[in-house]
């Protein structure tokens, strides 16, 4: 990848996000509130910065975190699926069109419910639910936010995995003598995660979704959360810190993607 | 594909639960009374409890807490939700194809200005896109009070355009690849105009694509739409009305026009000490879900199978 | 010496409701250091062959009956460890299509050297060293680049090299060849089989090169067998099978080869290149190749030596009847 590719890239995503941000100005023809000091959340006013970073710092590790999790667990049920006869693959498969269609939402409100109904019960509290004061809790959004990637982690996966074991290159290395788990270890499961890997931009824009609806049922101070202000610089300059590392990882992957399925790179969209 | 996917089972189901909850929607007013708002249980001429109910008090679903029947409510609401989200998904799908042949077309002209828009919204999240720009028109709709009609149909406007920019760069990317197949290269080969190549060749070829991206880009709608509803954003805008005794007064959005997420966004204070209001509405998001879910699931199966037919 | 025998071979495939015969009561051998082609049309059986030697069939085929028989060992009564042992350091395999046969997200260097590093060949250290003699042995000009290249940024020619590289890598005994340059075009071709042979006479390496083309059969193998139907029908050694085919199927095939000396109007195929002659010698030929006819297709027949070497299949004289 070419860093010169990814600064123009770059350049050209910031216009369109500062055009997105002015777009209902445009549009209503009323005055937007751009204040460079701060902001309010919660009736309070912080200051735009530096909290903002930490902010910042603090959504993306929710991010990666459930990311880390989805990935790891996705993986951990794909491959004790393979164990499975074929009957309960089918149920497994099932099962998983129902989990994915339940909205992120749902899964959000119903664990805080379960949270505040276990803490009625027994006094015991995971974790404070609802954050009122400017504490952080990790575990917990992490915990909820990676409820839905590791459903669609897995279901991807588990196709991808029942197109893979079928394909020649697995024949070859049969015919090498290598030995079954080598083969599904550093063959079979090694294109999965390849494959896996394609859906990049699909997992990342899913999730980016369901970190800002967690954060706003569980009313956290975190980045996305405060994107909502009506200042509208904060969402121009959040959405472009979003997006400078996110987009680098994009380019990056892009063109490991290009250099194995050795295609000229195709304009990306 | 016409044949062939009546064949399929996910597919039917899918479709069967999704038509009889419409069906379902519109019939119910002729056989059911408009259900009466009960605010107060007696029991014994004593006052024992305040709505909402749960749904155990009033079964199957309780009620929100102006006494309104759940169920009916959600009967109610689905034509609207349901016809909203295909209709929102739809338009989303014809203009992105629209958009795209000329995108593609005219790409090097077009590219500059395109671009950006459409690069720049994979960063947005959806919800947040929306609530940037349907947020003002409830404060214009409080301010100068626009109609009922005019603002549902500006929301929907938006709702369909936000999703257009990520649709355009998938449509193209797709006709790209069709057009450099050799079919069509020898087509064109042969002096066929644009125009031709783009009715008889590459549109029929997309056809069952944009059919599977319709029916994925209703989830998105109905995702949203949920979304929306607890950022307190209702289709056809709110009427705050003024709840409680006289003593205790508090303002409360209602959604004008009946659907779902309306009823999420109502009740979304309660979530604590009443979760069925909530939920059950989110469960009704599910289901229909799962039911499109379903759809496609069958959709692709027979594609899967047309295509595997095709080559051996 | 014999390397390989094959007793008997018959495989069957189930589909949704029948068992079909693909390979029907096959037998040969293939001696150390030859060359030995099996030659027939698409769907004659010499893939299903190659695959049930290293017991690759895919889940719908299984061997019925028959022995394999390799270095004394029956490898169809192997158990999956010792037959493991076998692939690839014994007997290895060069497959069709180059480009769906590599693994597309593994680097070429370590396609090559994994059968080397399961099997314990050499140290671990070593496998780089060896990744890049082997590669400059098979005709790469620049084996370092390629050695961290991914399958996707080779042409074809260069993924069927890196194949022929794998199937080498462990030094076997055998290599089958299961149509190594079909997907190639013909210099290439010509470039990989001559990589083959070199390979073969340095080594004393016998193959299996199983192919539908006559041409490659002339030039490289020492033996031939034509296969029809699942069947082989004519056996011999080439000079021999050019000189003097006798079986009509193998005339066929030779006949539609187009030829410049002898200039004709149209292209022979095998449907009208059935010869008058039914007979050779008092010997009556199973005309299973050109008649569908189910009863006369499964009638009896065998393989019978004309003169040394040179095997034609015939059919048994009891069920003479069934033809005239």
């Amino acid at each position: 990848m070419s860093l010169g590719g990814y600064f123009k890239r770059l350049k050209s995503i910031m216009i369109g996000i500062i055009f997105i941000g002015f777009l209902p100005s445009l549009l209503y023809g009323f005055d937007q509130t751009i204040n460079f000091q701060s902001y309010i959340f919660n009736r309070k006013t912080y200051d735009l910065f530096p909290g903002i970073f930490d902010k910042y710092v603090y959504s993306m590790t929710i991010f990666f975190g459930a990311l880390l999790l989805g990935l790891f667990l996705a993986i951990l049920f794909t491959f004790c699926t393979t164990l499975l006869p074929r009957l309960f693959k089918m149920m497994v498969y099932g099962m998983l069109t129902l989990f994915e269609s339940i909205p992120d939402l749902f899964i959000v409100i119903s664990l805080q419910l379960l949270i505040v109904y276990i803490y009625q019960k027994t006094g015991w509290l995971i974790s404070n639910v609802t954050v009122v004061y400017d504490d952080k809790i990790y575990l917990l959004p992490i915990l909820v936010l990676s409820v839905l990637p590791t459903v669609q982690l897995f279901r991807i996966s588990f196709l991808l995995l029942e197109e893979e074991r079928d394909k020649p290159y697995v024949t070859v290395a049969k015919s090498m003598g290598l030995g079954d788990y080598y083969i599904l270890f550093q063959h079979v499961f090694r294109n999965v995660l390849f494959n896996l890997f394609l859906y990049f931009k699909t997992i990342f824009v899913f999730m980016l979704s369901n970190l800002f609806i967690m954060e706003y049922v569980f009313n956290i101070h975190g980045l996305m959360r405060i994107m909502l202000s009506p200042n509208i610089f904060v969402f121009i300059v959040g959405t472009i810190m979003i997006t400078i590392p996110f987009l680098f990882l994009f380019e990056l992957a892009q063109s490991r993607i290009d250099k194995s399925t050795g295609e000229k790179k195709e304009e990306t969209a | 594909m016409r044949l062939a996917i009546w064949k399929q089972p996910q597919f039917l189901i899918g479709s069967f639960i999704l038509l009889s909850m419409i069906i379902l929607s519109f019939m119910s007013p002729l056989f059911f009374d408009p259900p009466q708002e009960v605010k107060y249980l007696y029991e014994d001429g004593k006052l024992v409890d305040v709505a909402p109910f749960s749904p155990s008090q009033v079964p199957p679903f309780g009620t929100d807490k102006f006494g309104r029947n759940l169920l009916t409510l959600l009967i109610n609401g689905a034509k609207y939700t349901l016809l909203i989200a295909i209709v929102i998904a739809v338009f989303r799908v014809f203009l992105s194809g629209l958009f795209a042949i000329v995108y593609h077309h005219y790409n090097v002209k077009l590219r500059p200005l395109l671009e950006d828009l459409v690069e720049s919204t994979i960063f947005v999240p959806t919800s947040i896109l929306a609530y940037l720009l349907l947020a003002p028109l409830a404060v214009k709709q409080a301010q100068e009070g626009i109609g009922f009609f005019e603002i549902v149909v500006i929301q929907c406007i938006i709702l369909i355009f936000i999703g257009v920019p990520p649709l355009i760069s998938i449509f193209s990317k797709d006709m790209g690849r069709i057009t450099r197949k050799e079919h069509i290269v020898s087509t064109l080969s042969l002096g066929a105009k644009h125009r031709y190549v783009y009715i008889k060749h590459v549109l029929p070829e997309m056809g069952s694509r944009f059919l599977l991206v319709i029916a994925q880009q209703i989830i998105q709608v109905l995702i949203l739409l949920a979304h929306l509803g607890v950022l307190l954003i209702f289709l056809g805008g709110v009427k705050t009305i003024l709840d409680g005794d006289l003593l205790s007064t508090h303002e409360v959005f209602v959604s004008l026009t009946g659907e779902w997420s309306g009823l999420i966004g109502n009740n979304f204070q309660e979530i604590v000490h009443s979760p069925h209001v909530i939920l059950v509405p989110l469960g009704f998001f599910s289901l229909t879900i799962f039911s499109m879910n379903l759809i496609i699931n069958g959709m692709q199966n027979t594609m899967k199978k047309i295509e595997r037919g095709a080559g051996s | 010496m014999k390397l390989l025998e094959v007793q008997n071979l018959k495989v069957s495939f189930r589909s949704r409701k029948e068992e079909l015969n693909a390979i029907d009561d096959i037998s040969f051998s293939i001696n150390k250091g030859e060359t030995v082609a099996l030659i027939g049309e698409s769907g004659s059986g010499k893939s299903v062959t190659s695959l049930s030697v290293l017991g690759l069939l895919p889940k719908n085929g299984r061997v019925v009956g028959g022995h394999i028989f390799y270095e004394n060992k029956d490898l169809l009564r192997l158990g999956k460890k010792e037959l493991g042992k076998i692939r690839g350091k014994q007997i290895s395999m060069i497959f069709q299509d180059a480009s769906i046969s590599l693994n597309p997200s593994m680097k070429i260097g370590k396609q090559i050297t994994q059968g080397l590093a399961y099997h314990r060949i050499i140290a671990r250290k070593e496998l780089k060293r060896e990744a890049l003699r082997l590669l400059a042995k098979v005709g790469f000009h620049k084996p370092k680049e390629v050695f961290n290249q991914y399958p996707g940024q080779l042409s074809g020619g260069m993924k069927q090299r890196v194949l022929i590289t794998m199937a080498i890598s462990c030094n076997p005994q055998l290599i089958i060849a299961d149509e190594p340059t079909t997907a190639l075009d013909v210099t290439t071709q010509k470039q990989i089989l001559d990589l083959m042979n070199d390979y073969k006479q340095s080594t004393n390496t016998s193959i299996l090169l199983i192919t539908h083309d006559f041409g490659l059969v002339a030039e490289y193998a020492d033996r031939v067998m034509v296969m029809f139907g699942g069947k082989i029908v004519e056996a011999a050694d080439v000079f021999t099978l050019f000189k003097k085919p006798i079986h009509p199927y193998t005339k066929g095939l030779m006949n539609s080869i187009p030829k410049i000396e002898e200039p004709r109007n149209h292209l022979q195929t095998i449907k009208d290149a059935v010869i008058e002659e039914t007979a050779y010698e008092g010997r009556i030929f199973a005309p299973e190749t050109f008649s569908a006819d189910e009863k006369v297709y499964h009638s009896p027949s065998t393989l019978i030596e004309v003169e040394p070497g040179h095997h034609v299949r015939f059919f048994n004289e009891s069920s003479e009847v069934l033809i005239r």
